[in-house]
């Protein structure tokens, strides 16, 4: 396994101190194997130990690490260095787009804890029905456990906020990430908060926004189908405009 | 008065709960009754916490696939695998209430994999007499976290992320008061008035080199509690899973499945050599997790390691396909995190620190410390797993003591008419504290006192020690720490991970010495902790719990004992259930 050196172009800004947002470069020995994370836990620890960037488990779990790595939003530890080297032999990190910047890679993420608290992110209880004293038997079929399965792997990274195009152009829509929170508990049978959502999912800045281009579901490193949760949220408040849904 | 003082930020609450994982959410759940003003603190981002990378599941005796399980025989196999050092109470309530704590995350919206007729699923681990852990996927602490953070974001709870506490403050009577912290984000502090706190920070994995913990457990709240003047017990209790990700370095230290082995994955060392079948003829690579851990020690020490220090782990021989079904998890961790296909090479792995038993000594009801008015809870507190903790048992403790320290604080806070007060001028001395180290230039850079911490547990205080090296490695503990007090730093205030660095490696240096003393005591063999000069275990230590603290030092505290009724269920030798089942057997 052959060491090599490599350089990291890092994207840098600290509003107390800097003007404006500079590129730093610095030079660091990669082996095969080494993500991303791991060049930037080196600079931090040897060369700069002011370099601010989140990291949490290191294993592609927690979804702390998310940044633009080689022009795209991923997980810096679930990234491979020499996967991602341009010709100069460069790896290029800046932060996560459409969030605006705290210090170096790190961004402010208050907008997205708005919009994800908007869609009343917990299971509405039916009002009707009192709780069972023993275990409740569930069967959901199949497909609607996978659904919900699917959109509980959301780790919460901010990648596809990143990505979404239309997010890029209104800060004010909700965005991928709180429309699959969403959908994580309209999917789920057990849930009675569409009245309470509708207010929030059925309008402009709701899922009428989604523009469809699938880029929250491309660069989602969990593999979430966020597109198609999106657009059943919006077959959903179709029903719920007619009528259906007990109405907003 | 500093101007610094004058335009402090402050926030009352009546319940303080510092640790936003699954213990402090599961707290605050608890403690956020109409009229009470409950706000809690995370270092990180909310979702975040350690509690996320439990995979296995929640122990609870539910029964659903092994009908004979219940909550003697959960009990049973908590003190047995404690090696009967834990507080035989605490295992009991825990027992107990494990199954009604996981329903209620059911009712919550919290998904589980189902058995055919609809019940939660259960799945067999290590020491567990049945198949006991309700689970989803290898997912089960993130839904578990998920669940917790849409409840108390559903009820009026105040939840303040990317926050560090540096210090818990007490009033002239020895009562909590409040705590001071700072914002990771703009380096501003911030004041916290309380009349109680739940202290639920998990643990300290990240003092030794090579860990399966998540950058946070640097062990925060252990040591503010210890300086507060909490008692500390059992500190040298912790857990080395035998197989964790030894290379590339970023990796170092995650957990490998014990399912590589159970699929039929062999261990060697740098000569081939198959060595489970030398250290343990009948189980092999399946011996019980401590056995395992320190066979590949055995190894390394012997000069017999893989280049990287440890051993190989091969499973190639059961071929691609049948590698990709059964563990995909594994699969993907080595190819995206580390570049290495397992199905077409061996890897290595090493003993990686996973759990700190010791902590902060709470009462079983309440989870009331010695301080009036702190409260302990999860991975931060002590008395549950005495010298071993069984998988599956943290997600349950957190669910199970979460609440009762929720339960607790909330009752403590009732009974105070006004939030205590706090003498303001230690409120500027320790904002001086917490400054110094932007005016030290060229002092030690915090990083590096950090990777000399992790060297010296793991060369001195690791799965191996001895009374002369305990000793040594104490020493360069006291060492380090004087030299700690010259951590310097470069940079503002704003997100600066340097300065965040010098709180968290102050706290574990605090920790590490504990570990040690702890271990010094400890003149035998037991459970986690493996002496080479007192290899066996001996009933007159098993007496005893150590206990530490600031003003009374190293003290033997008596176990407690169990009362007749839970003495006889170890009576037979085996737990309750199987010798239910085995009754059962012979009558049909």
């Amino acid at each position: 396994m052959a060491e090599s050196t490599v350089t990291f172009r890092v994207f840098r800004y600290n509003p107390v101190t800097d003007e404006k947002p500079y590129w730093a470069l610095y030079p660091v020995t990669v082996e095969p194997g080494d993500p991303v994370l791991m060049g930037l836990m080196r600079i931090r620890e040897e060369q700069d130990g002011s370099l601010a960037f989140r990291a949490s488990c290191r294993s592609g779990i927690c979804g702390s690490d998310a940044m633009v790595i080689a022009g795209r939003s991923r997980l810096a530890c679930k990234t491979q260095i020499l996967h991602v080297l341009n010709a100069q032999r460069e790896v290029v990190v800046e932060p996560l787009r459409n969030l605006s910047y705290v210090k170096d890679l790190v961004v402010d993420q208050t907008p997205f804890w708005e919009k994800f608290y908007q869609v009343d992110p917990w299971l509405h209880e039916d009002p009707l029905s009192k709780p069972p004293t023993t275990e409740r038997l569930m069967q959901l079929p199949e497909s609607e456990f996978d659904d919900i399965s699917k959109a509980s792997d959301c780790i919460f990274c901010q990648i596809c906020y990143s990505e979404c195009p239309v997010n890029g152009m209104d800060r004010a829509f909700l965005g991928p990430q709180a429309l699959i929170k969403a959908f994580r508990f309209e999917a789920d049978p057990r849930d009675h908060g569409t009245p309470d959502r509708a207010r929030t999912l059925n309008n402009q800045e709701g899922v009428w926004k989604c523009r469809t281009t699938f880029n929250c579901t491309l660069s989602c490193p969990k593999g979430i189908p966020i597109t198609k949760g999106i657009q059943a949220l919006k077959r959903e408040m179709l029903t719920v405009g007619l009528g259906r849904g007990g109405g907003v | 008065m500093s101007t610094q003082f004058a335009t402090l930020e402050s926030h009352t609450f009546d319940v303080l709960v510092i640790g936003s994982g699954g213990a402090g959410l599961r707290a605050a759940v608890q403690a956020a009754v109409p009229g009470v003003s409950v706000g809690i603190i995370g270092k990180s981002l909310l979702g975040k916490a350690h509690t996320v990378m439990a995979e296995g599941g929640v122990a609870a005796s539910f029964g659903n696939v092994d009908r004979w399980d219940g909550w003697e025989t959960h009990f049973y196999d908590t003190m047995r695998s404690g090696h009967f050092i834990n507080d035989y109470r605490i295992a009991e309530i825990f027992a107990h209430e494990a199954p009604e704590r996981v329903l209620e995350l059911e009712e919550w919206g919290a998904v589980f994999d189902r058995t055919p007729e609809g019940k939660i699923m259960q799945r067999p681990f290590g020491a567990h007499s049945f198949r006991r852990l309700a689970h989803i996927g290898d997912r089960t602490g993130m839904e578990l976290l998920r669940t917790l953070q849409y409840k108390a974001i559903s009820q009026d709870i105040e939840i303040f992320q990317e926050v560090t506490v540096t210090k818990l403050l007490k009033d002239a009577a020895g009562r909590m008061a409040g705590a001071l912290a700072y914002y990771r984000s703009t380096g501003e502090f911030v004041l916290f008035r309380t009349k109680a706190i739940v202290l639920a920070t998990g643990g300290w994995g990240k003092i030794y080199k090579v860990t399966s913990n998540s950058w946070e457990s640097t062990g925060d709240g252990g040591a503010l509690a210890y300086r507060a003047g909490a008692e500390m017990m059992d500190m040298e209790m912790v857990q080395f899973h035998p197989t964790g990700m030894v290379w590339p370095p970023g990796v170092r230290g995650l957990l490998v499945t014990e399912g590589v082995r159970g699929e039929g994955g062999f261990l060697y060392n740098s000569e081939g050599e198959r060595f489970m079948l030398r250290y343990d003829p009948e189980r092999k690579e399946l011996s019980s997790r401590d056995v395992v851990a320190r066979s590949i020690y055995k190894e390394v020490q012997a000069g017999r390691g893989t280049p990287h220090g440890g051993a190989w782990l091969d499973i190639t021989h059961k071929g691609p396909e049948f590698i990709k079904r059964k563990l995909p998890g594994m699969y993907e961790q080595y190819l995206t995190l580390a570049d290495v296909d397992i199905t077409k090479e061996k890897f290595e792995v090493a003993p990686t620190c996973h759990y700190t038993m010791g902590g902060v000594r709470a009462e079983a009801e309440t989870c009331a410390t010695n301080i009036p008015g702190l409260f302990a809870a999860g991975e931060v507190a002590c008395g549950l797993h005495g010298a071993n903790r069984l998988g599956g048992n943290s997600l349950a403790d957190l669910l199970v003591y979460g609440k009762r320290a929720g339960e607790g604080a909330l009752a403590y806070s009732q009974s105070i008419a006004e939030v205590p007060t706090i003498d303001p001028q230690e409120i500027e001395a320790e904002m001086e504290r917490v400054m110094a180290p932007f005016s030290i230039t060229h002092g030690e850079n915090p990083f590096l006192i950090h990777e000399e911490l992790q060297d010296i547990m793991s060369n001195h205080a690791g799965i191996m020690r001895s009374g002369p090296d305990l000793e040594e490695g104490l020493a360069k503990i006291q060492a380090l720490t004087e030299r700690s007090a010259n951590m310097g730093i470069t940079g503002s205030r704003v997100y600066n991970p340097g300065w965040h660095a010098v709180f968290d490696v102050q706290s574990m240096l605090a920790l590490a010495a504990l570990i040690f003393r702890g271990a010094l005591a400890r003149k035998e063999s037991r459970g986690a902790h493996w002496r080479t000069d007192y290899p066996d275990e001996l009933p007159e230590m098993g007496q005893w719990n150590f206990v530490q603290s600031v003003d009374a030092g190293i003290k033997e505290v008596p176990v407690p004992q169990m009362p007749e009724e839970l003495a006889r269920l170890f009576e037979r030798g085996m737990a309750p259930g199987v010798w239910k089942s085995q009754q059962e057997g012979k009558e049909n």
